[in-house]
């Protein structure tokens, strides 16, 4: 057996060896369990993978995003997703992202806000962060305006008997 | 000998079908391409904030110019080229390794540059890409890619059954009519229908729990039993695909499948010989 075929066979089992820990941190970190949640958090490339799909809260209401400024105090939607997906979407759906983010960005900020003590550090977590440059980018379309808030509603998609619910009202932030 | 062959064409098989996963979710964010601007949802001024690892030093130097608006839309083109050769079989020798890693290699970055807007189906995608690219380096290492694809397939159907199983949402049998009735994965006429159809509602809710429960059976199932149920996981993401409208969620599960069916039928063929070798 030449060097190189040492070699190789040793990086071979090296990588199987690596794979199959990979299995094994994938099992380990589906755990809901603290400490696990912790370190998945430095885990940004997202090697990890969540495999729980719609569990354990599955998604059962739709998200909006209003926002007025100081010169429109009426609430002005900013429309991310179509309200009805059209057929072709089961094989292409570009669409899909936009509605995804807002609805991660909502939960997590929903999330940062109940949890945080201090209601004034969570106009600097991302998905607050995040909003509000979008927004900033749709408000400042009206020239006169100097200063905008936005809001979160949601409510049970479909079932429209009850008007949305505000889940979370944003500062007013100078343009 | 056989066994290694019909391992290789699996695997191969694996490859294409990732790649049309691959070629549509990219395709489908260059259609969109102002969703990742700074002052948009996916902006990647604002989610580096996220550590200071992802802003400073060599590491926050390379995803600066890395992640970047135009480099980033043209790894995505990348992407799309690449998923085209492989799927095409064009690319061969040293360029498709060099494809495969460079696919590989940005997989993870793709989804780095928001923690907003991504699912399962960009998880299943980067892991597939990153094992095969590592594959098309050393051969010698597909009895381990292809275990590691039908165990991690199986792991996600049990992680996601057991996940449901704990929620008193899906336990009810409420979740799934829930879901149907949401603008963002609903659908009004299944909504419709699973409102006129209570039980049967519940019925599917709990259904979708114990077969994701129970997926893991396909390991050690008899072989029609284990074509039965490889045959309804296809269905379930085709009926997902058509009623959410999540399309890749499709591509990149069902590519792994004849990884799972080939590490299934090598193990039932060990133990057959192993059989006779007995007698």
């Amino acid at each position: 057996m030449t060097r190189y075929a040492i070699i190789r066979s040793v990086v071979g089992h090296v990588v199987s060896a690596v794979l199959m820990l990979w299995l094994g941190v994938s099992a380990v970190g589906q755990l809901g369990s603290r400490p696990v949640q912790r370190l998945r958090r430095m885990d940004f490339l997202g090697v990890v993978p969540v495999w729980t799909f719609f569990a354990p809260n599955p998604a059962t209401g739709d998200v909006y995003l209003v926002y007025r400024d100081d010169k429109n105090r009426r609430w002005t939607e900013i429309h991310v997703r179509r309200p009805r997906r059209p057929w072709l979407a089961a094989i292409w759906n570009p669409d899909r992202r936009a509605a995804k983010a807002l609805f991660d960005i909502a939960a997590e900020l929903t999330k940062v806000s109940r949890d945080s003590q201090n209601q004034d550090a969570v106009q600097l977590s991302v998905p607050y962060l995040a909003l509000l440059g979008f927004v900033g980018a749709h408000a400042s379309r009206e020239p006169a305006a100097a200063a905008t808030q936005f809001m979160l509603l949601s409510d049970h998609g479909l079932e429209k008997g009850s008007d949305p619910v505000p889940v979370f009202v944003s500062h007013w932030h100078t343009l | 000998m056989k066994t290694d062959k019909s391992r290789r064409r699996t695997l191969d098989t694996v490859e294409r079908l990732a790649a049309v996963s691959t070629l549509i979710a990219s395709l489908e964010l260059l259609a969109r391409p102002r969703i990742h601007d700074d002052a948009n949802l996916m902006s990647w001024q604002v989610s580096q904030l996220r550590s200071r690892r992802l802003l400073r030093g060599p590491i926050g130097r390379v995803f600066a110019h890395l992640l970047a608006i135009r480099m980033f839309r043209a790894l995505l083109a990348f992407r799309v080229l690449g998923s085209l050769g492989l799927i095409l079989g064009i690319v061969s020798g040293w360029k498709a390794r060099a494809v495969k890693t460079t696919m590989a290699v940005s997989a993870f970055p793709v989804t780095l540059r928001s923690p907003y807007g991504w699912d399962g189906a960009d998880q299943m995608s980067a892991i597939t890409s990153v094992t095969l690219a590592a594959r098309s380096w050393l051969p010698e290492i597909e009895p381990a890619v292809q275990r590691f694809f039908a165990l991690q397939l199986c792991l996600s159907y049990l992680a996601s059954g057991v996940a449901k199983a704990n929620s008193p949402e899906w336990r009810s049998g409420s979740a799934l009519t829930g879901i149907a009735g949401t603008e963002m994965y609903g659908n009004e006429e299944f909504y419709r229908w699973l409102q006129r159809h209570p039980s049967l509602a519940v019925l599917a809710t709990r259904g979708v729990i114990v077969a994701e429960c129970a997926f893991p059976l396909v390991l050690i199932a008899p072989r029609r039993l284990r074509h039965a149920i490889l045959l309804c996981g296809i269905l379930f993401h085709a009926v997902v695909a058509r009623m959410m409208g999540l399309n890749t969620f499709f591509w990149s599960f069902v590519a792994v499948y004849p990884a799972l069916e080939n590490y299934c039928r090598s193990r039932e063929t060990e133990i057959e010989e192993k059989g006779l070798a007995r007698e």
